[in-house]
């Protein structure tokens, strides 16, 4: 009984105290009015500054496949034969020390992961297949190869995870000493996690045991996995899959069948266990295709119990509410939506509508943007809570993909806008594994994806995938005019006093961004 | 100081593609057709925006045939939106379009506006004479001696004479100039490559130098031919194939597994390559990298007889070379991407490949040369090699991107030049009906269009029933699918009229008047569509063995 009391205590100081601690901010930067163009490989803007960013936001290179491929005592993974698919970079992890990057390669065999220590400026791969694998030949695929790792995570004890997404068998990866030499390097597979097209891929802020992954897949499901051992994921857990109330669909179909479109798939939701025979989501198919329906067995299991379809689930991110509540974001890159899932205790939460193109305003109070969320993909936050949405698009098209700014001022899992923050201008190239510097707020990580100078067959000196540092410390509030203004906060900002665009004191942005971090 | 210099470049671009300051005003696209009327240089210039912003129609990938009206009954749309083929590397999986339309927002509107131009009039001003003239000039010849001059990077036509046709190859198919082209036999594509719709066309291919040599590097004939056999096979997906006769001593193997080495026309082990190749990969339906085709289409000749074939200029020359070998499980992924990105409705972008033409993102590089405003050969534009990834990319009918090598006449009787004489009217495979017999059922017409007025009349009662019996009679694909003398020159006249006005982002199709049977706008909820019963599953392979 004490307890209980104790607990129901500290659950109410945390709800009094998080909106504090983690309330998202005002736009902190003047928003983009349009996705930038794209030039050719190689091009200056590519070798120099492939985002366009808001004023005063810097861009360092820290590594590229050239650069890397110059230094013989450098490694970094390149399958012979993909063309601009050869390497791969993508959702990059940080370790807590923020001494290392984690480069997980999402190429069709031969993944595997590059470490770069930013201290040193050395990049090394830690491991990778063979390069025998072949997408949707289950029997290519041996403990010798991995086919395109797209997420990794740090865990809190100090692994790696990895995960395969479109090709491989969505196998989940842990290097368990991802700190040691390159030479000794130890690789398992986590069986007790059902296999799915991975993507998404973190922990829970709340509970270091339980784990949220995602099928990237157009009727794809929400899952978590409680492990039963918090020290060695290899002996699995409990697995659950998210399953929203008034959903009346059918759940084996995707997400915009015509027996699905017109359902509700948000609102009050419940975690479904997984637990018996006949849900059992480790019976993968004879297929290896992630396009089969059956092929991993956590897709079917999460039909079965009504799991809700989404449309191509992709990244997550995890922070908490005003209200104290965790929550988790994740991308429906089909449905051009992010969506937010407040828990409510382990089995219960609330399914919103977090950001989407059709109805969340853009660039609200500013200048608008032509931009069109298109095609969210990735997220990351910052040490304030504050979600950023990376596309994935429009890759061979004439202008960049964009990253947004969501501005949920109110912190509930609802943003008032999305605001235009960087667009990339590389040719051929997507935005992947933005993440912040957990030692250093102000900065973070992107990495370039694919660009059409990774093909040395087509750009024979070609600059290749990438990752840039970013760095926030200078950033310059948003200035702007009456006409646009809402806000109207007087401020000094080097010594110039002008006027905020918005509500809150954002000039003071980077301050609460490091006090944040402190915390 | 670099930004200055590039927004001075820029502008200086721009500037020199105008001869007038008003030109400068003009759209992108029309600013290259601009230039394309007043200069004749075989590279064209570009303008100094990115490729795609100066595109005209940014679905160049639809053709003009995919906004024909099938009026709830005619299905023209069967030869290129199939269902993957198990085993195939082709999982397009587009046969429901055979059904419905399904366009983007852009593509909804039918930009080939030159199929609604009237060229009755410019028709008429050339005279029989004036077009038979034209169409006997060689433009080809002259090609690789200007791209050689102006630098051109991309590759350069090494096939000499063949502006001469069959008399550039051997019996067997083989290049006279030794530069290991191989010509071949297939039945030309309906019904947008039958000569009675405006063209006529030849298509080679050459297999890269390791499978042309033996272990020591020594480029032996047998050992070429039978890996082109070999391929053959593996393309159809057949587990033996007829060759020209093969010298097993030569190649080093016992193909057709009676434990001698011999001399043979059938290869029974299609699972390996041979000679030099030998350990490299090899998967049936896929081209090993580095292979090249080459495929001229031109006018339609007409001699003394009144016999028709094809001419000595050509309209274009076209070239892809598997540059990138990607397995069935990359391809799988390629497509995957594809129907996502449309799914957001982005617009289809393609790697530029520099003047290697485009990437069309499995693997093929893809270049094409057209004529320019006097005919002489010039290198595509970027817009109109991006025309080509619509049939070379987006459709799932084809074999590994391509249609004439799986529709070869079967092993040995099917190297050589391409020839319709004599060529039946095999069936597609599956079927027992001749395939153009099929197809001028389906559609009720002599072409997607259904505005072939001969066609109609030499194939079709008066009650717009088939006639059957005639179309038995028919000799061969010769009779069935060329023009009459004066339709070929009537056609020859009209792509005349559109190579003057240089337009082909506009289209390139050979149309007098306009066709009554096309939209200029489709809706993809309300324009008629198909039942399901008019859904054909169809096999772009024939099959050749009741002939």
């Amino acid at each position: 009984m004490k307890l209980n009391i104790r607990s129901v205590l500290v659950g109410a100081s945390a709800m009094v105290i998080s909106p504090l601690l983690l309330a998202g901010t005002d736009t902190f930067f003047t928003p983009l009015t349009q996705s930038t163009a794209v030039a050719t490989p190689n091009h200056i803007n590519e070798l120099n500054s492939p985002w366009q960013t808001p004023a005063g936001i810097s861009q360092t290179k820290l590594l590229s496949l050239s650069d890397v491929e110059a230094n013989a005592d450098q490694s970094t993974v390149r399958v012979p034969g993909l063309g601009s698919g050869a390497s791969m970079f993508d959702m990059i992890s940080f370790d807590p020390r923020g001494k290392h990057l984690f480069i997980p390669h999402e190429t069709a065999n031969g993944a595997g992961v590059t470490r770069h220590n930013l201290r040193t400026g050395h990049t090394e791969v830690l491991f990778s297949g063979d390069a025998t694998g072949v997408r949707g030949v289950k029997s290519s695929w041996t403990d010798t190869d991995w086919g395109a790792f797209d997420p990794s995570t740090y865990t809190p004890n100090g692994t790696l995870l990895l995960g395969e997404e479109w090709s491989g068998l969505g196998r989940l990866m842990e290097v368990t000493n991802p700190q040691a030499s390159a030479d000794k390097i130890k690789v398992r597979e986590l069986t007790g996690v059902p296999n799915v097209s991975h993507e998404g891929l973190l922990f829970s802020k709340k509970d270091p045991a339980t784990l949220y992954f995602v099928d990237e897949y157009n009727s794809g499901s929400i899952y978590k996995i409680k492990f039963t051992n918090p020290y060695d994921y290899s002996e699995g857990g409990k697995v659950w899959v998210l399953v929203v109330d008034g959903f009346d669909g059918n759940p084996a179909e995707y997400y915009n069948s015509a027996a699905n479109i017109n359902t509700v798939r948000t609102g009050k939701a419940s975690w479904v266990r997984l637990e018996d025979a006949e849900t059992d989501p480790f019976r993968d198919g004879i297929s290896s295709s992630p396009d089969n329906p059956d092929t991993f067995g956590g897709r079917p299991a999460a039909d079965e119990v009504n799991g809700t379809p989404f449309g191509r689930p992709e990244d997550i991110e995890v922070g908490t509410l005003a209200n104290g509540r965790e929550v988790l974001y994740f991308t429906a890159t089909s449905e051009r939506t992010v969506y937010s899932v407040e828990m409510k205790g382990k089995k219960n939460a609330i399914v919103r509508v977090f950001a989407s193109d059709a109805d969340t305003a853009k660039n609200e109070g500013f200048l608008p943007t032509t931009a069109e969320m298109n095609s969210p993909d990735n997220l990351a936050q910052d040490a304030l809570g504050n979600i950023y949405i990376i596309e994935d698009a429009p890759n061979g098209s004439e202008v960049g993909g964009d990253i947004w700014f969501a501005r949920d001022t109110d912190n509930d899992g609802v943003a008032e806008s999305i605001d235009h923050f960087m667009s990339i201008q590389v040719d051929g190239a997507e935005a992947t594994g933005m993440i912040f510097n957990p030692k250093n707020p102000t900065q973070f990580v992107v990495a370039v994806q694919h660009p059409d100078s990774t093909n040395l067959d087509n750009v024979p000196d070609g600059h290749g995938d990438a990752v840039w540092s970013f760095d926030l410390e200078n950033v310059v509030p948003p200035l702007c005019d009456e006409k646009y203004a809402y806000g109207h906060r007087d401020y000094n900002y080097s010594g110039t006093k002008g006027k905020t665009c918005t509500k809150a004191k954002d000039f003071k942005f980077i301050k609460k961004l490091k006090q944040a971090a402190r915390r | 100081m670099i930004k200055v210099s590039v927004v001075i470049m820029a502008a200086f671009w721009v500037f020199s593609l105008s001869s007038n300051a008003a030109d400068d005003e003009l759209p992108y696209h029309e600013q290259i057709v601009v230039n394309l009327k007043e200069n004749n240089t075989v590279i064209p210039e570009v303008l100094s925006v990115h490729p795609t912003t100066s595109m005209y129609n940014r679905e160049a990938i639809i053709p003009p045939q995919c906004y024909t009206k099938t009026e709830g009954e005619h299905n023209p749309c069967y030869v290129c939106h199939q269902n993957n083929v198990p085993g195939r590397e082709n999982t397009m999986n587009d046969g429901d379009i055979q059904l419905a339309y399904s366009f983007s927002e852009v593509g909804l509107t039918n930009h080939w506006k030159n199929l609604f131009e009237d060229r009755s009039e410019r028709v008429a001003a050339i005279s029989d004479k004036a077009i038979l003239q034209w169409i006997a000039e060689d433009n080809y010849s002259e090609l690789p001696d200007r791209l050689e001059k102006a630098d051109f990077q991309g590759w350069i036509p090494d096939l000499k004479n063949l502006q001469h046709g069959t008399k550039a190859f051997d019996g067997e198919g083989f290049a006279l100039d030794g530069s290991h082209w191989v010509a071949f036999n297939y039945k030309p594509m309906p019904s947008t490559f039958w000569p009675t719709n405006g063209s006529t066309d030849d298509v080679m291919i050459r297999l890269a130098d390791i499978y042309r040599t033996n272990k020591e590097g020594k480029y032996f004939r047998d050992i070429y031919q039978a890996n082109l056999a070999i391929l053959e096979a593996n393309i159809k997906g057949f587990s033996s194939i007829t060759t020209p006769a093969i010298d097993e001593k030569v190649v080093g193997k016992d193909l057709n597994a009676d434990g001698q080495l011999t001399e043979i026309t059938q290869i029974t082990d299609v699972s390996h390559w041979v000679g030099a190749a030998e350990a490299y990969f090899i998967d049936t339906h896929l081209y090993p990298k580095d292979t090249e085709f080459l495929h001229t289409v031109r006018y339609i000749d007409v001699d003394e007889k009144g016999n028709v074939g094809i001419s000595t200029r050509m309209k274009e020359v076209r070239y892809m070379r598997k540059w990138q070998a990607y397995d069935k499980g990359s391809m799988s992924r390629y497509y995957q991407l594809e129907q996502f990105e449309k799914e957001l409705g982005h617009l289809p972008g393609y790697t530029r490949l520099g003047h290697m033409g485009l990437d069309n993102g499995t693997g093929w590089s893809i270049q094409g040369f057209i004529e320019g405003k006097n005919g002489q050969l010039r290198a595509s534009t970027h817009e109109e090699n991006f025309f080509c990834m619509g049939c070379h990319n987006s459709i799932g009918s084809t074999v590994d991107k391509t249609f004439s090598f799986a529709r070869k006449v079967d092993g040995e009787k099917g190297w050589g030049y391409i020839n319709l004489r004599g060529m039946p009217d095999a069936p597609t495979m599956g079927e027992t009906t001749g395939e153009i017999a099929t197809y001028l059922e389906r559609v009720g017409g002599g072409g997607e269009f259904r505005s072939n007025p001969e066609m109609f009349s030499r194939w079709f009662k008066a009650d717009g029933s088939l006639n059957k019996e005639k179309i038995a009679q028919a000799a061969d694909v010769y009779e069935l699918i060329t023009p009459s003398p004066e339709r070929a020159l009537t056609l020859n006249k009209a792509y005349r009229v559109i190579v003057k006005d240089q337009d082909f982002i506009y289209g390139r199709d050979a149309t007098v008047t306009p066709p009554p049977n096309v939209y200029d706008k489709v809706d993809n909820e309300t324009s008629p569509t198909l039942p399901g019963e008019l859904f054909f599953p169809w096999d772009i392979r024939l099959d050749w063995r009741g002939n």
